[in-house]
């Protein structure tokens, strides 16, 4: 029945209380910080995923494992040269023996410059990073290679995706996770306001009742539930959004100290900021429609 | 006359116990008052629960407005519920509202707009003699006071039945008379009146008022005691 009551518009000339049941609001925030949070991991760590990992598809590092550092450096030149006239290729960078040396040093602890140099203790390779135009497949990549071997025998092609690639099924893993942690966290808040309001019914249970005697329909009476879990998740939604949005401006200001490595390319995009934005709408969208089933089915139990 | 109720072999059962009403059948017309009599216990307010739509029967047909209510989908009911005014034996008035808001409900349920609902309700406070007791809340009135806002309540949407549980038991004679010639009102208007009652004085005061006597939940003949029927009790059977 399509009945307009004028009950909803002021409903305390219905109910007693202002509120659904005290804490829900507040569930409800703390729920929506917790998907807030969740959905903005999941979300910056998709976008690094998807940037990165093109990018990274499409770098590659030739090493030339050449003792003699004199042969080293003009195989490194005419294979540098070999590579700027292929086709596939954007940009292609040799790196110098400082360049080389400050790249291992965090890994080999060693800051004898000089010892590197003269090549006595540790044979420095030759390193040229290489972006390609298009990501690389198995045939280019051998097709390059041959040509570099018929420079530099002992020339080897080191793709980034080989060491990349596990830490995107991780990050692939997590983004699942997260999604899942939101699904379940909305679950967790549709249960809290099926309790809410099936508590909401029983303390007004005679009103309802009365009600009900008077011709009052379904609609009428899940409206004046669902305007008040309304008020109670928008509350409580606003409420968790602001904290969520102000724990992911911490954690960016902490994240922005990190310099190096993949942490350090995690950002929200700013379509993030939009869904983001879009969780409590949604919360609130969900318990006002948790809150109609619920009613209604209550009220299908009586005649 | 237009019939407005009309019970078929009628039989009322809760739960797995024996039956509270059995094998009624009558027929109750547009615009005549009842009055139904009983002991405690005989089944008079099982019958106006059925007559308010607040159960179906266990077996039997009820047609209402000349619809059978029985097999009419629960989705059209509150439609014919809001054409019936009940006054409850207990009152059932709501303790959280004013007496104001109280008798406003079923107006409000109606989708009146407040500013069209504030002249009626206050007409009704001042005819009841509760105009200055618009903003009480019940539990501050007399048990007469309450009794007589929730008798408001059931008029207020001028129903087309009325039906009343026990509507004088709280209230003095002269106050008692006053809500019967209320009822008496309607009832010219072509409101169906049905007073469940066991103040067999009252019987007298509404001419042409017919009765119906329930013992043991079947329906009995009617005594004859009333003043002046107009119109005998239709009994089918």
């Amino acid at each position: 029945m399509g009945l307009k009551s004028t009950l909803a518009r002021d409903d305390s000339k219905t109910f007693s209380d202002g509120r659904i049941a005290g804490p829900m609001p507040w569930v409800i925030a703390i729920m929506v910080f917790l998907t807030i949070l969740a959905g903005a991991a999941g979300i910056a760590i998709a976008d690094s995923a998807s940037q990165n990992s093109e990018i990274l598809a499409r770098k590659m590092t030739v090493q030339i494992l050449e003792e003699d550092p004199v042969a080293r450096d003009n195989q490194r030149t005419r294979i540098s040269e070999y590579l700027r006239a292929l086709p596939q290729t954007e940009t292609v960078r040799p790196l110098s023996d400082a360049d080389v040396v400050e790249l291992l040093e965090p890994w080999l602890g060693l800051n004898d410059d000089a010892a590197f140099e003269s090549n006595d203790l540790i044979p420095l390779p030759a390193i040229i990073d290489v972006q390609m135009k298009v990501i690389a497949d198995e045939k280019l990549r051998n097709q390059m290679l041959l040509g570099m071997q018929s420079i530099a025998p002992s020339v080897r092609i080191d793709t980034q995706e080989s060491w990349i690639a596990p830490l995107y099924d991780l990050m692939r893993s997590f983004i699942y996770l997260i999604f899942g942690l939101v699904l379940l966290l909305a679950a967790a808040t549709s249960a809290t306001v099926v309790l809410a309001v099936r508590s909401a019914l029983d303390t007004h249970r005679n009103t309802l009742d009365i009600m009900h005697l008077m011709g009052s329909t379904d609609s009428q009476i899940s409206r004046l539930f669902q305007r008040r879990v309304a008020v109670d998740a928008f509350f409580g939604g606003a409420i968790g959004f602001i904290l969520g949005c102000l724990t992911i401006w911490f954690i960016s200001s902490r994240l922005n100290n990190i310099v190096s490595g993949v942490a350090s390319q995690i950002s929200m995009p700013w379509y993030g900021w939009i869904i983001l934005a879009l969780i409590p709408l949604l919360m609130g969208v969900l318990s006002i429609l948790i809150a109609r089933w619920t009613v209604r089915r209550a009220m299908k139990k009586i005649l | 006359m237009q019939t407005v109720v009309d019970f078929e072999n009628v039989g009322l059962r809760y739960g797995a116990g024996a039956e509270a009403l059995s094998g009624l059948s009558f027929k109750l017309f547009a615009g005549s008052f009842y009055f139904l009599t009983g002991t405690s216990g005989a089944g008079k307010t099982s019958l106006l629960k059925l007559l308010y739509l607040a159960h179906r029967p266990s077996r039997g047909m009820i047609k209402m407005f000349g619809e059978d209510i029985v097999t009419m989908p629960r989705d059209r009911l509150p439609g014919f519920r809001r054409r019936i005014g009940v006054v409850f034996q207990d009152f059932r008035l709501l303790n959280h509202l004013s007496a104001f808001d109280n008798i406003a409900m079923p107006l409000r349920i109606s989708g009146i707009e407040e500013k069209d609902l504030e002249g009626p309700v206050n007409e009704l406070l001042s005819w009841i003699g509760l105009a200055d007791r618009a903003s009480a809340r019940p539990t501050t009135l007399s048990g007469g006071e309450q009794q007589r806002v929730a008798i408001a309540r059931a008029v207020i949407g001028r129903p087309e039945i009325l039906v009343a549980d026990e509507p004088t038991g709280n209230v003095d004679p002269e106050m008692a008379v006053r809500l019967l010639q209320l009822f008496a009102g309607l009832n010219k208007l072509g409101t169906t009146v049905i007073v469940a009652t066991h103040d067999i004085h009252l019987l007298r005061e509404i001419e042409g008022a017919q009765m119906m006597r329930l013992k043991d939940g079947q329906l009995s003949d009617p005594t004859g005691s009333l003043k002046n029927p107009a119109v005998p009790l239709v009994l089918n059977n």
